[in-house]
């Protein structure tokens, strides 16, 4: 049975989880655009995804300016889908 | 029953939060639709030509400029993605958006023999305009409902 992932149950780190899982990479400042968060916010939630290993980011030059691209690890999306799962069978129970 | 455990309200807002971040990465981000529909067109070229092409015809032109296109077409739509900050991939992850990949190939990969086949062993004529239609409408809907390839969690 897929049990609830007490790390990514906090609303703006499912939100995180759920817009890396639609691609490969998310930049950084895409990701504080949609939670519509400060970057010290985002910064916090990101922290306590990438310690658990379910998340990476990677520093890169784009024009000249530095860049930070966050992805899902293969640990993040299973927890996510894991996550999602226990979700809709709290909603099919209940 | 654990007492942390949230109400059925609250995992479907939980649920909701979900589908609606997925919602906004895939159709507020998605790159414009004439560039999906050129994608597609030329896609359809590349069968259409395939079912035309004979030793000495210019069917096969049609092949070669579809496939230029299709590429140059694919290539400004990965880059408009990413200059907004969204790297797609080029293989999905998730078992349902795999799975509809799959499919795809068998179908394109049929298609593109029927192109072909049906016109020059049976001698059925419209069958290179039939193949590239459903290609090209099939890849279209592929490009509007999985613009990233992959897949929304789905509603109840």
């Amino acid at each position: 049975m897929s049990q609830l992932d007490p790390v990514i149950h906090a609303p703006n780190r499912l939100r995180i989880c759920a817009m890396l899982v639609t691609s490969a990479e998310l930049d950084f400042k895409l990701i504080k655009l949609q939670l519509d968060v400060s970057d010290s916010v985002l910064s916090k939630q990101l922290k306590a995804l990438e310690e658990v290993g379910y998340i990476e980011t990677k520093k890169r030059n784009q024009n000249g300016r530095p860049r930070t691209w966050i992805s899902l690890t293969d640990k993040g999306q299973s927890a996510f889908e894991s996550h999602v799962t226990a979700l809709q069978n709290i909603i099919n129970i209940s | 029953m654990n007492e942390n455990m949230p109400s059925g309200s609250e995992a479907k807002d939980a649920l909701d939060a979900v589908r609606n971040s997925q919602q906004s990465i895939l159709v507020e981000y998605a790159p414009p639709i004439w560039l999906r529909f050129i994608m597609s067109v030329s896609y359809a070229a590349i069968f259409f030509g395939y079912g035309m092409t004979e030793h000495e015809n210019n069917w096969a032109l049609a092949i070669i400029v579809g496939t230029l296109l299709f590429a140059l077409s694919c290539t400004l739509y990965f880059y408009l993605y990413r200059l907004q900050g969204i790297k797609i991939r080029l293989f999905p992850r998730s078992k349902t958006a795999e799975k509809i990949n799959l499919y795809a190939t068998f179908g394109f990969a049929g298609l593109g023999f029927c192109s072909r086949f049906l016109r020059t062993e049976l001698g059925i004529n419209w069958a290179p305009y039939f193949c590239a239609l459903a290609a090209c409408i099939a890849m279209f809907w592929l490009l509007v409902k999985l613009p990233t390839g992959e897949v929304m969690v789905e509603g109840k």
